[in-house]
């Protein structure tokens, strides 16, 4: 239910798994697909969004507190006091920290991303994936893709010898 | 191991950089459906989208001392990246023919002959090894080579049909001096004729055009005018919009090495000093439509760059159209250099660099990546 803290006015998330987030509105709204519920009156009670278990839940939540702009979550409003260079500067050594995650909590962290539609973290993530595979071999790659090489071994001979290069 | 959807898969695969094609092509190699996948018109579409202009896969170049490079079968494409051109046989042209750059825009490089004994042209798509040669006009000017589709966003049309425009100045007659264009567009369904454009434009006795590549800029190629005799320079402005040719007044620049197409949409003119200052005026455009030139940025380049020998003045080789990137050659070295940031990289050895024209593209893979397979 939405609810008032402080001037604030909060919103509540639900996990499949039964747990409870209240966060400020403001906060959810980082989250494109929330924002178009609160926008459309859909976010009077909790809103369950399914898919994402808790502990990916309270991750992305504390993605979108740091992220939300002007007033961070303590509240000053931080834009006035810092540089914003020096505010980005501050964000990326946060966000360098925050996805030091395992492949599967980064994985899930994608798919929340994508589903909440939070355009920042789902960069993040995919950047960060992209950089560990781009030097990837082409058996790394294919396993990454869970893909199986359904080339005869004369067409794999000959998409090497015609794309030498991307193999050097 | 976990696995992504392949949605979702296809989203991480849009953030690999275009300026190194290598792993996106190794990426769709690795089975039939991702080679489907990644090479079809719909990622290729979205990954255009995603990363803006084409980013640079190379760069070609000319040389003062065309001589030192007689012999050479082919026009270097020097890489930046692990892409390798695609290079046609192109000894089987002419034997007189010396190949040497003129231009190169939207994925397509222009060659002609080094010393004019012919007036054979030959466009080169390095994506694909394409190549169409046409003859030149009579009076082979400054030409520019670009897309000749209208409304083109440039980003995948390296394959498409193109169009030559020829600014040069006419002397033909006794105590006239005339900048005339002529246009060329083989692939638009006219043949190979040069076509006089709109009605000269009168300019000064001792005026000439600049040997460096046009730099376009809102459908308007820009020359540099030089006048043999005060050194003074102007800029001579032909827009394809309006099929009109016009005078730029930069009568406060006492030189200039190059035109630059800046990532603000302002003309640029650059040039550097005696004291290896970069002085870099832009041209603002009002919302009224007045222009006025304006000084941009001032760079200290000795406090920049590597400079071994701060007697010889560096200058500026090249620029990349739509961005605040220049190349200057400093007598040992071509260094890029980004004017906002001040960021820069070595990008190659040597001293005798006239022009250095960027290579910008996408990496489109070429029709048939696996020849034979006939599942595309």
């Amino acid at each position: 239910m939405a609810t008032r803290e402080a001037g604030k006015k909060m919103i509540m998330l639900k996990s499949p798994d039964g747990m409870e987030f209240e966060v400020e509105e403001a906060v959810a709204m980082e989250s494109q697909t929330i924002r178009k519920m609160i926008e459309d009156d859909c976010a009077d009670t909790a809103i369950l969004i399914p898919n994402i278990n808790s502990k990916i839940l309270s991750r992305v939540i504390e993605y979108c507190n740091k992220h939300v702009p002007t007033t961070g979550a303590t509240g000053a409003a931080a834009s006035d006091t810092v540089a914003p260079a020096a505010l980005a500067e501050d964000l990326k050594i946060w966000d360098a920290e925050f996805i030091k995650v395992n492949r599967a909590t980064r994985f899930d962290l994608i798919q929340a991303a994508s589903y909440l539609n939070i355009k920042g973290l789902l960069d993040l993530t995919s950047q960060t994936t992209i950089d560990t595979i781009s030097d990837n071999s082409l058996e790394e790659i294919r396993s990454f893709l869970s893909t199986k090489n359904d080339y005869l071994p004369e067409e794999e001979q000959t998409i090497r010898r015609e794309n030498q290069w991307a193999f050097q | 191991m976990p696995q992504l959807p392949d949605e979702l898969l296809e989203e991480i695969f849009l953030r690999l950089p275009p300026d190194e094609p290598a792993a996106l092509v190794r990426a769709s190699l690795a089975s039939k459906p991702w080679l489907a996948l990644l090479t079809g018109t719909a990622f290729r579409g979205r990954y255009r989208e995603f990363h803006g202009a084409p980013p640079m896969l190379g760069f070609l170049y000319s040389v003062f001392d065309v001589s030192g490079h007689e012999g050479d079968p082919a026009p270097l494409l020097v890489s930046t990246s692990k892409f390798r051109a695609r290079i046609p046989d192109f000894a089987s042209t002419d034997q007189d023919f010396d190949l040497v750059v003129w231009d190169c825009r939207h994925g397509r490089v222009l060659l002609g002959d080094a010393d004019l004994s012919s007036r054979l042209l030959v466009v080169w798509d390095p994506m694909t090894g394409c190549t169409r040669q046409l003859d030149g006009p009579d009076d082979i000017g400054k030409i520019a080579v670009l897309c000749a589709v209208s409304g083109c966003d440039h980003r995948s049309c390296h394959a498409g049909p193109f169009k030559l425009v020829c600014v040069a100045v006419d002397d033909s007659v006794d105590g006239e001096h005339v900048a005339r264009v002529c246009v060329s567009s083989p692939d638009m369904g006219d043949s190979d004729e040069w076509k006089e454009q709109c009605p000269g434009l009168d300019v000064a006795a001792d005026a000439f055009i600049y040997d460096i590549p046009a730099v376009l800029l809102h459908d308007a190629l820009h020359f540099i005018l030089g006048y043999y005799d005060d050194n003074r320079v102007g800029i001579l402005k032909y827009s394809l919009a309006s099929d009109s040719l016009s005078l730029i007044d930069v009568s406060f620049a006492a030189r200039a090495d190059i035109l630059m197409a800046m990532k603000d949409g302002s003309l640029g003119i650059a040039h550097v000093d005696s004291r290896l200052t970069l002085y870099v005026w832009s041209r603002q455009i009002d919302s009224n439509g007045v222009a006025s030139w304006t000084h941009g940025r001032v760079v200290d380049l000795k406090n920049n760059i590597p400079i071994k020998n701060p007697k010889r003045i560096p200058s500026l080789i090249g620029s990349v159209e739509g961005s605040d990137i220049i190349f200057v050659n400093t007598g040992h070295c071509v260094y890029e250099i980004d004017l906002k940031t001040l960021e820069w990289k070595e990008r190659m050895k040597g001293r005798n660099f006239h022009c250095l024209i960027p290579y910008m593209s996408f990496y489109n893979p070429p029709e048939r990546m696996i020849p034979g397979d006939a599942s595309r």
